[in-house]
């Protein structure tokens, strides 16, 4: 339920797809969010959610990369060795357009509930008009409580 | 008058009982080889005969002092004279008396035939007058020399199977000629035409003799025309010709010449019997020489055997005489390889010149086995001129060893030299007291380890490096070394050895004279650092060179011929070592003599020896016998037919046979010579790293019986006899994996290049039952009914060539290797035989699904619903038809030809497909092309006739779109990490500033 909405999220997840490296990314065309993990207590999986979000707008395309809303995730913060500082991941998503960033832990369950509300509520931001057709929600996505999106999740 | 007819009578008869016991022995021995079998006491019933024969002449007059007419202390005496035999004869000393109703003397008999080592004791006991007075009367047949000699022969021809050698025994004592008759050798020499002969190898000959496990006598040489040939061979050795002589005397004089001894040195016999020098002068040797060196080999061979089987006439020191043909046997072979070379390398119409060249270096040469003669020689020879030739090679006393040799035989090749400087006796003299010192200690060296062994196959000769003897010096010690006739196992160890030579002798002469301090002024001035680092590096860069020659020079062994060492490796040797050793060995001893041949030549003289190489293996290859074959047989043969020109010393022939020119002793030579003697460490003084006590190489010894039936041959240890490594004749086979199909040769063929051995346990066959052994499809050999029961199995080869797959006869051995390998992916069409796609439609087909398999497989382990369903039916097939989509398994390959393959592919890819044009969720992990962003047409790598993958980022485009090595992904992915990079560095930047 997002204001008053009832939204069905359904959540592609890419984890681990880069290994086969012959499937392809069809599902990015027509995804209406896109939700980039990384691991707090890894370095290089926040390194390269530029690549993650580069490859998204170039596969997906969409009309608007610009405003294409993004949600960045932080996750595994329950781990003590942190490498990442919230601040620096801050950093990065307000260079990027303000992404909202969230730091989550899937174990704890800590934030996960916040962070997929928002992308519900940035993804039904993104048609406004087409809200009127509720009965087919192409592509909504509903959500489980699934908290690792797309990826750059290193565990 | 009347006494002395009594005696001439009593003398008479003596002789005929001589002759009958010796014409006995010769026509059961001629019964037992008549039929050409590979092991003589394989002939049923042939060792009794044999004994019979021989108890009669060892009890043929034996002094009574012994019970039972046993000869058996005299045989006793055997371990004093030769204590190298001690345990052996302490063994049967030991044995129950009883044993099969046997005397011990008879168990001797039996023992010592049937191990071969009789005529080695024999000699040994024979030629100690003393002791065979001790125990026989003076007319025994035992105290006959000549009979002695013939007696000899048979054994000899019994040892080594050769029935020809036979024909060596001096047909006056078959004819009972009287005796006079036979100091003139009446027989009408055969000098002319057929066998023209060398003298180098005549005289190497002789002194290989012992080493030889050779053929003796060739195969044409009818008895007369054997001694005609010895003579010749003989008479080569003296290189000098005259023509003043006239023709028949020249060649009675040099056939008796020649008849008395091989060894024997032309000094020693000259002055007084038959002319030597006048022989020598006036004969037609340069024809000998030059002509047609081809049946040399044989000739010469022939001849050894005569010689090593003359017992010596109670000649003066006997021993000595023994050594000298030991040493000149270790050596001759270098000998004759060096001559070999210098012959080659001067031409060949100047005879004269060769010899002398040659001679020269071999006087020069250190060790070299012919020690010189001496001139004030015991003119032992004159009466029996043909028993004089002494060179009792097996009788070799250790402890005498050292001893100066009076008597010395020369080496044919070395009179030339002689003649030449006119000087003869002083210089050779000298000559002969240098190299005697080596020759010696070479001797001795090599008897600890060779000693004693008549049958030089199994026995240990020169199998591993010998150790040097004290103050030998480095160059003579390697070139003194025989790795050519080493199993190629044994040719990879001695490379270790020989590099630990180098290693250390060039870390011994880094001591000398970089790192401790010098004590004495006189050092080499040019010695310092500098030169020797440059040295090293030179030495270095040398060695790769070599290498990479070697490398070139010998194919890789996987064509197949498992077993049996290769010929091509083998063959090469010969020329090789005699390229290089004769200046390398004359180095040591007298640089100031060679100094010409030293240092520069070296390359030419490697390249020299390619070329030789090459010439030997094609001629091996044209006489279609692996090399170990060859030496035992036919490689007088070979080279007699091969090389005419070419003066191959006999030994060379056969025991250098073969290290290739480049071989690894050639090339430590050629290094070590870039240091001057005075600088190398000798070897004995050398520190070993790794001592060869500690790492024992002996070859395990083969079987040399016959199973009577297979079940109760060597099958029980089958398991343990394939274990072993093999040696010079057989090695077990090895599980390869072969793709081609032999080239059907010829039981008649193959089995002699397996040495008559089973492939697979090593057991001979005899030749008369070759039939018998069974031909494995698989490795292209002949087993014996134990290693190959006649199991029938696909030939991987013949499938792959020829897409047959008829089941084939293979070899127990070959049959479990294929079923190990049954299902193992290791035939790769594309590689091994591509035109079969073209030919097997099938397999075109079948192609294409793999490749679609490949990209379905992953998909389908994704997809939630298709993981359930259709992914254990992909996981089901074998692993490697969805990765290497050109490999088979021979299982594979027959499911190909049964039909069943394809339709299982078939059958999964088409389900696979029209799954995923139904699954949301595999539509959503296909690709959308990016370079023509056609939204609706999403693409699957799996659709080979629209899309196509770029080869390095796996993302799939439409085949049109495509342009290789512009994939915009890869661009994307490219420039990210550049970026990455920077700003990795920025931060880095950053965070250190801030």
């Amino acid at each position: 339920m997002v204001e008053d909405r009832l939204v069905t999220m359904q959540i592609w997840d890419t984890a681990g797809q880069e290994r086969f490296q012959s499937l392809g990314v069809a599902f990015y065309r027509g995804a209406d969010c896109c939700v980039l993990v990384f691991d707090v207590t890894a370095q290089n999986t926040f390194k390269s959610l530029e690549g993650w979000r580069d490859e998204f707008l170039i596969q997906a395309s969409p009309r608007d990369p610009e405003n294409f809303p993004f949600v960045v995730i932080g996750n595994k913060i329950d781990l003590e060795n942190r490498a990442v500082s919230a601040k620096r991941a801050q950093g990065w998503c307000h260079g990027k357009g303000d992404i909202p960033y969230f730091e989550t832990s899937a174990k704890e369950a800590i934030n996960v509930e916040q962070a997929f509300q928002t992308v519900a509520k940035n993804a039904l931001a993104q048609e406004p008009e087409v809200g009127m057709y509720n009965e087919f929600p192409d592509q909504i996505k509903l959500t489980s409580e699934q908290n690792k999106p797309r990826e750059g999740c290193g565990c | 008058m009347a006494s002395q007819n009594k005696k001439k009578a009593e003398y008479k008869n003596q002789r005929n009982r001589h002759h009958e016991l010796l014409m006995g022995l010769k026509s059961t021995v001629e019964g037992l080889l008549a039929t050409p079998t590979s092991n003589v006491w394989s002939t049923y019933g042939g060792l009794d005969r044999v004994c019979l024969q021989l108890e009669k002449i060892f009890t043929h007059r034996l002094l009574d002092k012994s019970e039972v007419n046993d000869f058996w202390p005299f045989i006793k005496e055997v371990k004093w004279q030769d204590p190298v035999l001690d345990p052996f004869i302490e063994r049967i000393n030991r044995s129950s008396p009883n044993q099969d109703g046997f005397s011990k003397g008879q168990v001797w008999l039996r023992e010592s035939l049937h191990y071969h080592t009789i005529s080695n004791q024999l000699n040994t006991l024979v030629h100690n007058q003393e002791i065979l007075l001790q125990y026989y009367h003076e007319d025994a047949f035992l105290c006959n020399p000549k009979y002695v000699q013939a007696l000899l022969i048979c054994l000899y021809s019994i040892e080594r199977n050769k029935v020809t050698l036979l024909a060596e025994i001096n047909p006056v004592l078959l004819t009972l000629r009287s005796k006079l008759n036979e100091n003139k050798p009446s027989e009408p020499v055969a000098q002319s035409a057929p066998l023209p002969i060398r003298n180098h190898r005549a005289s190497s000959v002789y002194d290989g003799m012992e080493r030889t496990k050779r053929e003796k006598t060739p195969p044409y040489a009818s008895p007369k025309r054997a001694r005609a040939l010895l003579g010749y061979s003989q008479a080569q050795a003296v290189p000098i010709p005259s023509s003043e002589e006239i023709g028949g005397r020249a060649k009675d004089a040099m056939r008796s010449v020649l008849d008395r001894s091989g060894a024997d040195s032309p000094v020693e016999s000259p002055p007084r019997s038959f002319s030597f020098y006048d022989s020598i002068n006036s004969d037609p040797l340069l024809n000998f020489e030059f002509t047609g060196t081809r049946s040399e080999l044989s000739l010469s061979t022939s001849h050894l055997a005569n010689i090593e089987s003359k017992p010596r006439d109670g000649s003066p020191p006997e021993s000595k005489d023994c050594v000298d043909g030991k040493t000149s046997c270790i050596t001759d072979k270098q000998i004759t390889e060096k001559s070999h070379s210098l012959v080659k390398s001067l031409s060949l119409d100047d005879g004269h010149t060769c010899d002398l060249t040659t001679s020269t270096q071999e006087g020069k040469l250190t060790q070299n086995s012919k020690p010189a003669p001496v001139p004030a020689n015991p003119p032992t020879s004159t009466l029996n001129p043909e028993q004089t030739s002494l060179h009792v090679p097996l009788k070799v006393k250790p402890a005498k060893t050292n001893s100066p040799k009076p008597s010395h035989k020369r080496c044919r090749s070395d009179i030339p030299f002689v003649k030449d400087s006119h000087t003869i006796p002083s210089r050779t003299n000298l000559l002969t007291t240098k190299s005697n010192s080596f020759t010696t200690d070479d001797k001795t060296a090599q008897n600890k380890a060779a000693y004693q062994q008549p049958d030089l196959v199994y026995s240990s000769k020169g199998h591993f490096l010998t150790h040097p003897a004290p103050g030998q010096s480095l160059m003579s010690f390697l070139s003194s070394q025989d790795f050519h006739t080493c199993a190629n196992l044994d040719r990879e160890n001695a490379h270790f050895s020989i590099s630990e030579i180098l290693i250390s002798a060039i870390e011994q002469m880094k001591w000398k004279h970089v790192i401790a301090p010098p004590n004495s002024s006189d050092l080499e001035d040019g010695d310092s650092d500098e030169e020797i680092q440059r040295l090293k590096q030179r030495i270095r860069i040398r060695r790769r060179e070599r290498m990479k020659e070697k490398a070139r020079g010998f194919p890789a062994f996987s064509d197949g011929r498992t077993d049996t060492p290769s010929p091509s490796a083998d063959t090469s040797s010969t020329n090789t070592s005699s390229s290089s050793s004769p200046c390398t060995s004359m180095l040591p001893l007298l640089q100031s003599d060679s100094s010409e041949s030293s240092d520069g030549i070296d390359d030419q003289e490697i390249e020299l020896s390619i070329t030789d190489r090459s010439e030997n293996s094609s001629l091996l290859k044209s006489s279609g016998l692996s090399l170990s074959m060859a030496s035992l047989y036919s490689d007088a043969d070979l080279f007699q037919r091969n090389m005419p020109a070419e003066k191959m010393s006999v030994s060379s022939a056969f025991e250098s046979c073969n290290s290739s020119q480049v071989s690894a002793e050639s090339v430590a030579i050629s290094l070590l010579k870039k240091f001057s003697e005075k600088q190398l460490p000798k070897a004995s003084d050398l520190q070993w790293m790794v001592s060869e006590k500690d790492a024992p190489q002996a070859l395990l010894p083969l079987p040399n019986s016959y199973p009577i039936s297979p079940d109760d041959g060597e099958y029980a240890d089958l398991r343990n006899r394939t274990r072993l490594r093999g040696n010079l004749e057989w090695a077990p086979p090895r599980p390869q994996i072969i793709f081609s199909i032999h080239s059907s040769s010829k039981r008649s063929v193959t089995i002699p290049k397996q040495n008559y051995r089973c492939a697979g346990c090593g057991t001979r066959v005899e030749p008369a039952y070759m039939k018998r052994f069974r031909y494995c499809e698989y490795l292209g050999k002949y087993f014996c009914q134990c290693c190959h029961t006649n199991a029938s199995a696909f030939i991987p080869g013949r499938i792959l060539q020829k897409w047959d797959f008829s089941k084939y006869y293979v070899s127990k051995f070959s049959f479990d290797l294929l079923a190990k390998i049954f299902n193992e992916p290791f035939f790769n069409l594309e590689d091994i035989n591509p035109v079969l796609y073209r030919k097997v439609k099938a397999l075109e087909n079948i192609k294409q699904f793999r490749q679609q398999l490949v990209h379905l497989a992953t998909l389908m382990k994704i997809c939630r619903h298709a993981s359930t369903t259709i992914y254990p039916e992909i996981e089901k097939l074998p692993t490697h038809l969805m990765r290497e989509i050109h490999t088979y398994s021979i299982a594979d390959l027959i499911r190909v030809k049964n039909g069943e393959l394809l339709p299982l592919l078939k059958n999964i890819v088409t389900t696979g497909i029209s799954h995923v044009k139904e699954c949301e969720h595999c539509q959503c992990l296909g690709f959308i092309c990016e370079l023509c962003n056609n939204e609706h047409d999403i693409i699957f790598p799996f659709q080979l006739s629209k899309a196509i993958n770029c080869p390095d980022c796996k993302a799939c485009y439409h085949q049109n779109c495509f342009i290789p090595q512009k994939c915009p992904k890869c661009a994307r992915i490219a420039m990210r990490k550049k970026l990455q990079q920077q700003r990795s560095m920025d931060i880095e930047e950053e965070e250190d500033n801030g």
